[in-house]
């Protein structure tokens, strides 16, 4: 028997989806737009330089253009996967076998009800 | 000229020996299911380590193509793969978790497989297959050759380091001349060759270069590409390697089947971090710094070494601001779009897994990417003037790595790397096109009732006769690696992402939407490649011979994403709604009926 309620990985899987997307618009927009207005067009302009430890420096554009953003999507990436995502039960595998699918009916042998993992 | 040493090819086969012994363990972890999940899709238990160093990334091109960039265009290549900085999150965030549960649901095992089941449409699985097979065969048998020549550079004494196309010692002899009469080269052409006769070239462009001088441009047109034919040498170590290659890969993954493709690629992801974090610590102190390094490249280029759109020795715009918007999209779609990745997250063990991998992922990059481009700008001011620049990185460690103790072993550990990341990317599309054999042909259409014994017979044959094929077609092998490398991955995108976020999310998606979606993606981007082959060079991008037509600047990744788009959104509109049962079974919570 199956029911009309929407599976919850389907709802958190789409509203996660959102938020990527979101956050990829937002990471292109800002690192092109920073690289662009700092890094081109520049003539004969000497390369100015963020220096950091160790003698890492970097040209001030890829620094505040790329090497920023690319911390600061892996610091909200990480808070993303551990405090927002949701886990949820993926199903359980139909028995094992070498069968083709479809050759038992889809969901016959499956739950989402306290299934362990894989 | 410098040589590889002891120590690398010490290193190879060490390298090789581990890639064997993970086949042999995941042989045993493949026996304890059904053959076909387990050999196929590893039964579903891959774990967050396996799957962030796996599924997404690029490893065959980062030690090889990618370096090279760097120190011919300079800091702007930081731009170019920008978009790794979210493809962690695009990877796996955006249908990980539902490509993960669609084909548990569906009892997936291949993509299309998937595609099949939940479009309910056997066109929609061919079209599917159809594309996975063009692409990822196109990927792999130029990744035999990149294989090949790794193992030739390894070999102590050979003399090349480049990964170099076209390396090699050309010549012209008296039989070249016969040969070319015979194939039709007309006398007048062939007569004023005589002067080359016994001079050695080393390489192909160095011989053209003569060539162009002797001949008149119509000459060359016609003759060109059979003198240089003809004067290419016998490259027995090239021809080793690929035999050394060939074997290596097709037996651990014969062995081990998609798990075993899985670990020597987390195997070989954890070695590359290991050459690049060497490097660094080497290269930087060697090069006064990066500030130091920067400036005297500038000083042997100009400004553009600096800046963008990046220097290029031609004048050629190499990231206009349409290339770097594209090239942005172009690594965040691949990540989640390419059929390898997309098999690896419905291989996922659980979403707990699929979030630590992106955490896990996300430092891996960063690690690498960031470091890798600082180590080239200094191999710049360390070795300027390479004249083939995809030496880079092995001439950079050999000079670095020199006068340490036990550098030689040191060098052989970095430069076994790219050696590493080719046989896992190789292993890993040969599971996929095995899979795609024996899965979706053979058990779709010709016997359905296949039972097990038959099937893994099948499947070694498939895995034997692939491997076989890829030699065969290098041993005249293909030119222009890096294209077929970025073709396919583009191709993967735009075939893949829009049906697979139709898949996932859309419920009015139909099967007619979805065939569209990946006709019109992949079709676009074949014929902006066709159409690039034709049209003279912009002078913008990457230099190659096979390039895009960048139609308003852009690549065609986007125009491909936009056509699939528009396919699938009209094609689905356009046609009967999906039966609503199918649609509940796909979408909605499932209880057991008991």
């Amino acid at each position: 028997m199956s029911s009309t309620e929407e599976d919850p990985v389907v709802s958190s899987s789409r509203r996660e989806a959102v938020v990527v997307l979101s956050m990829v618009a937002i990471a292109l927009s800002y690192t092109i737009t920073t690289c662009y207005r700092m890094g081109y067009g520049t003539g004969t302009q000497e390369p100015k330089f963020v220096r950091l430890f160790f003698g890492i420096a970097f040209p001030d554009w890829v620094f505040w253009g790329i090497v920023v953003p690319w911390l600061t999507c892996f610091v909200l990436g990480s808070t993303f996967a551990f405090f927002v995502m949701k886990d949820a039960d993926l199903g359980v595998e139909l028995e094992d076998d070498d069968d083709l699918p479809g050759d038992a009916p889809v969901g016959a042998s499956l739950t989402t009800e306290g299934a362990p993992d894989a | 000229m410098p040589n590889a040493g002891y120590g690398t090819l010490f290193m190879l086969v060490l390298l090789i020996a581990a890639s064997v012994w993970l086949g042999t363990v995941a042989q045993r972890v493949v026996r304890k299911g059904a053959f076909v999940k387990g050999y196929f899709l590893g039964n579903r238990g891959l774990g967050a380590w396996a799957l962030a160093l796996t599924a997404t990334v690029q490893s065959g091109g980062t030690f090889m193509g990618f370096p090279s960039m760097v120190y011919s265009h300079g800091w702007i290549v930081a731009l170019w793969i920008s978009g790794y900085m979210i493809v962690p999150l695009t990877g796996f965030a955006v249908v990980g978790k539902r490509m993960a549960q669609l084909s548990r649901r569906t009892n997936a095992v291949t993509v299309p497989d998937l595609f099949r089941e939940r479009f309910q449409s056997p066109r929609v699985g061919l079209i599917a297959l159809v594309f996975v097979l063009t692409f990822m065969t196109s990927m792999m048998i130029a990744q035999f050759k990149a294989g090949a020549l790794i193992m030739k550079i390894a070999w102590p004494g050979s003399g090349t380091l480049a990964l170099s196309e076209d390396s090699g010692q050309f010549r012209l002899g008296a039989d070249s001349l016969m040969g070319l009469r015979k194939a039709g080269v007309p006398e007048t052409t062939v007569s004023k060759l005589q002067p080359l006769v016994g001079e050695a070239f080393a390489d192909k462009g160095e011989l053209k270069a003569q060539l162009t001088k002797l001949l008149v441009p119509g000459e060359f047109d016609v003759s060109g590409n059979k003198i240089l034919a003809a004067a290419e040498p016998t490259d027995w170590l090239y021809f080793f390697g690929l035999g050394i290659f060939a074997l290596t890969v097709v037996g651990y993954t014969l062995i081990g089947g998609f798990l075993a493709a899985v670990w020597t690629d987390l195997f070989q992801s954890v070695m590359m971090l290991f050459g690049v974090t060497i490097l660094l610590v080497l290269a930087i102190p060697a090069a006064n710094g990066v500030e130091a390094a920067t400036l005297a490249a500038v000083q042997q280029t100009g400004e553009a070494f600096a800046f963008g759109p990046g220097y290029s020795k031609d004048g050629r715009e190499f990231l206009p601001l349409g290339l770097a918007i594209s090239f942005f999209c172009v690594w965040v779609f691949a990540g989640f779009g390419s059929p390898a990745s997309v098999v690896r997250v419905m291989a996922s063990k659980s979403t707990e897994h699929i979030r630590k991998s992106i955490f896990l992922l996300g430092g891996y990059n960063l690690l690498i990417y960031i470091p890798l481009i600082m180590i080239c700008i200094c191999g710049r001011a360390l070795i300027p003037d390479l004249e083939k620049t995809d030496e880079i990185i092995p001439r950079l460690t050999l000079k670095l790595t020199d006068k340490l103790p036990g550098g030689s072993l040191l060098a052989g550990l970095v430069l076994t790397a790219p050696f590493g990341a080719v046989m896992a990317t190789v292993s890993g599309y040969l599971v996929v096109i095995a899979s795609g054999l024996v899965r979706d042909i053979y058990q779709r259409f010709i016997n359905p009732q296949a039972g097990p014994h038959e099937i893994k017979r099948l499947t070694y044959i498939a895995m034997i006769s692939v491997g076989i094929f890829a030699v065969a077609m290098n041993i005249k092998p293909v030119e222009y690696l890096q294209v077929f490398v970025v073709f396919s991955g583009s191709g993967g995108a735009v075939t893949f992402v829009v049906p697979a976020l139709m898949a996932a999310y859309w419920r009015r998606a139909t099967a007619t939407g979805c065939a569209a979606a990946m006709l019109a993606g992949g079709g676009t981007l074949i014929a902006f490649y066709v159409s690039g082959f034709l049209l003279p060079d912009p002078m913008m991008g990457p230099k190659s011979s096979v390039r895009p037509f960048y139609w308003m600047g852009v690549d065609p990744i986007l125009w491909g994403l936009a056509a699939s788009t528009a396919g699938g959104i009209f094609g689905s509109l356009l046609t009967s709604p999906p039966d609503a049962a199918h649609v509940s079974k796909m979408f909605d919570r499932q209880e057991t009926a008991q």
